[in-house]
C-alpha cells in the first residue's frame, strides 16, 4: 500500500514533463576541482524521536571533489573501479546517519531550540500508558558507526538511473548492513529542472536494534524493552532547480520515507516517518 | 555475527567484480565452420575526445575452407566484397563515430565472423558523473 501511495505521487511529474534530461550537465563534475555550493533558505528535517529535535535547514551545502577515480561527495569517500556510459561501479566508505537523530548538539539546539523542538516537552510515558514512549534524554548513548559500501549505478535512456547501494558496519558499532535501491529520472519542464526519485531503504536487525532497540544497557523499566527487526522502508524524492545565472539558482528539495514496523514499534519513535523540505537560493563557488 | 557481516560485504565485492567480468567482451569471434580465420589489424581508433569521428585504415585477413562469395559489413553498411575468394589479406577505409563491430556475411548475409572496432580517446576525460545526488547531506 506504502508503495502503491508513493508511485502514485510520482507518476504525475513524469506526464507534465517536457522532456527527459538526456544529459544533466548539473550532474556533471569537473576533475580535479572542488565544488562547493552554498544553498540559504528555509527547511526542516523532521526527526522521528521522542524528544528528537528537529533539525532546521537554513544553510545546506553541496561538496563534492572528483579525481579520476577517488572521490569525494557529501560526505562519501569513495573509489570508482567502473565508469562508463551505462554504469558505474564503485566501493567507498560513509559515515552512517542514523545516530544524527539522537544528536543533543545539532544546529537546531543551539538555534531554534524553541521554534523546532515541538515534542520536547516532558519525559516519556509509562508502559501501558497510550503512546507507550520513551525518551531519547533516558536512555544510553548510541554512537556513530561508519559503513564500508559497495554502489553501482546503471545508466537509462532519457535520463532515468538505477542505483544500488550495499552497506556494512566497519567499526563494529551495530556490527549489521543496510542497502538501498531506487530509481531516479531527470525531467524539464519549461526552463524548471526537475529530478525525482522512488526507491526502498533496508536496513538489517542489527542495526535497528542498536539504534532503535531497548535492553540493560538503557537502565529503564524491562516492559520498555525492545527487540529492533529488519526493516524495508520505502522513500520518496523530488528535487526542483531553476537556474538564475551562472552562479545562482533557486533550489527545493522534497524528501519522504515512510518507517517500517521493526524501527516504528520501538518506544523511542513517535512519528512513522522522515520528512525533509527545503526551498531556497544556492550560490556556486 | 562479524564474521557473517564480513562475508557479506566480501560477496558484495566479488558480486561486483563478476559484472566487471560480464561487461567486457571478446576481440573477434568466429560463428562458421567454413572460417578458419578472421583478424582485423587494427583494431583500435584513437580520437582526441569521445564523440569525434575517426578515420581508420585496417588491414582485413580471412581465410575460409572453400572459396567463397563473401563481405565485410559495419552497421549494415558494406565496406568491401569479395567473389569466389578462399584467402584475403587487404586494406579496407572506415570512417567510426563510435565503437561498433565488423561483421563477415555470406552471400546470403549469414554471419560467418565478428570483429570489435573500438573508439578510443587520446585524452583522459576532464568530466565525470557524480555518483552522488547534489544536496544529498541532510
Amino acid at each position: 500500500m506504502k508503495f502503491m501511495l508513493l508511485w502514485l505521487l510520482w507518476l504525475p511529474f513524469l506526464l507534465v514533463a517536457d522532456e527527459a534530461v538526456e544529459k544533466d550537465d548539473e550532474q556533471y563534475i569537473d576533475i580535479g576541482q572542488w565544488q562547493v555550493s552554498v544553498a540559504v533558505g528555509v527547511g526542516i528535517k523532521t526527526n522521528p524521536l521522542v524528544d528528537g529535535d528537529h533539525i532546521p535547514l537554513i544553510v545546506v551545502p553541496d561538496i563534492a571533489y572528483y579525481g579520476e577515480s577517488f572521490y569525494f561527495d557529501n560526505g562519501d569517500l569513495g573509489y570508482t573501479w567502473l565508469d562508463d556510459p551505462l554504469i558505474s561501479l564503485s566501493t567507498l566508505l560513509r559515515v552512517n546517519t542514523e545516530r544524527a537523530y539522537f544528536s543533543f548538539w545539532h544546529p537546531s539546539n543551539i538555534f531554534l531550540n524553541a521554534a523546532s523542538s515541538a515534542d520536547s516537552a516532558g519525559g516519556g510515558t509509562l508502559p501501558g500508558q497510550s503512546g507507550f514512549e520513551l525518551s531519547i534524554d533516558e536512555v544510553a548513548n548510541r554512537r556513530y558507526a561508519l559503513d564500508a559500501g559497495v554502489q553501482s549505478l546503471w545508466y537509462f535512456n532519457h535520463g532515468g538511473r538505477l542505483l544500488l547501494e550495499w552497506f556494512n558496519d566497519v567499526s563494529g558499532v551495530y556490527k549489521g548492513h543496510h542497502g538501498q535501491m531506487s530509481y531516479a529520472q531527470g525531467f524539464k519542464a519549461g526552463d524548471v529542472q526537475w529530478m525525482t526519485s522512488i526507491g526502498i531503504n533496508y536496513k538489517s536487525a542489527q542495526l535497528v536494534d542498536y539504534y532503535y532497540g531497548i535492553s540493560d544497557r538503557d537502565e529503564v523499566f524491562d516492559s520498555y524493552h525492545y527487540q529492533g527487526k529488519q526493516s524495508v522502508s520505502p522513500v520518496f524524492k523530488l528535487d526542483m532547480r531553476y537556474r538564475l545565472n551562472d552562479n545562482w539558482q533557486l533550489l527545493s528539495f522534497v524528501r519522504f520515507e515512510l518507517l517500517d514496523d521493526g524501527v516504528k514499534n520501538s518506544p523511542l519513535v513517535k512519528h512513522d516517518y522522515v520528512a525533509t523540505g527545503f526551498v531556497g537560493v544556492s550560490y556556486d563557488f | 555475527m562479524i564474521f557473517k557481516s564480513f562475508a557479506a560485504f566480501v560477496l558484495s565485492i566479488l558480486l561486483s567484480f563478476l559484472l566487471l567480468l560480464g561487461n567486457s567482451s571478446f576481440a573477434s569471434e568466429i560463428f562458421s565452420d567454413k572460417v578458419l580465420a578472421f583478424e582485423i589489424k587494427p583494431n583500435v581508433c584513437i580520437v582526441k575526445k569521445i564523440g569525434q569521428q575517426c578515420s581508420l585504415t585496417f588491414t582485413v585477413q580471412w581465410q575460409t575452407v572453400e572459396p567463397m562469395d563473401v563481405c565485410l559489413i559495419e552497421q549494415q553498411q558494406v565496406l568491401q566484397c569479395w567473389i569466389n575468394e578462399q584467402q584475403v589479406d587487404e586494406s579496407t577505409d572506415v570512417v567510426l563515430q563510435q565503437s561498433t563491430k565488423v561483421d563477415l556475411v555470406d552471400n546470403t548475409r549469414i554471419l560467418l565472423a565478428q570483429e570489435d572496432l573500438q573508439v578510443n580517446a587520446a585524452q583522459p576525460k576532464n568530466r565525470r558523473r557524480r555518483l552522488r545526488s547534489a544536496w544529498s547531506l541532510f
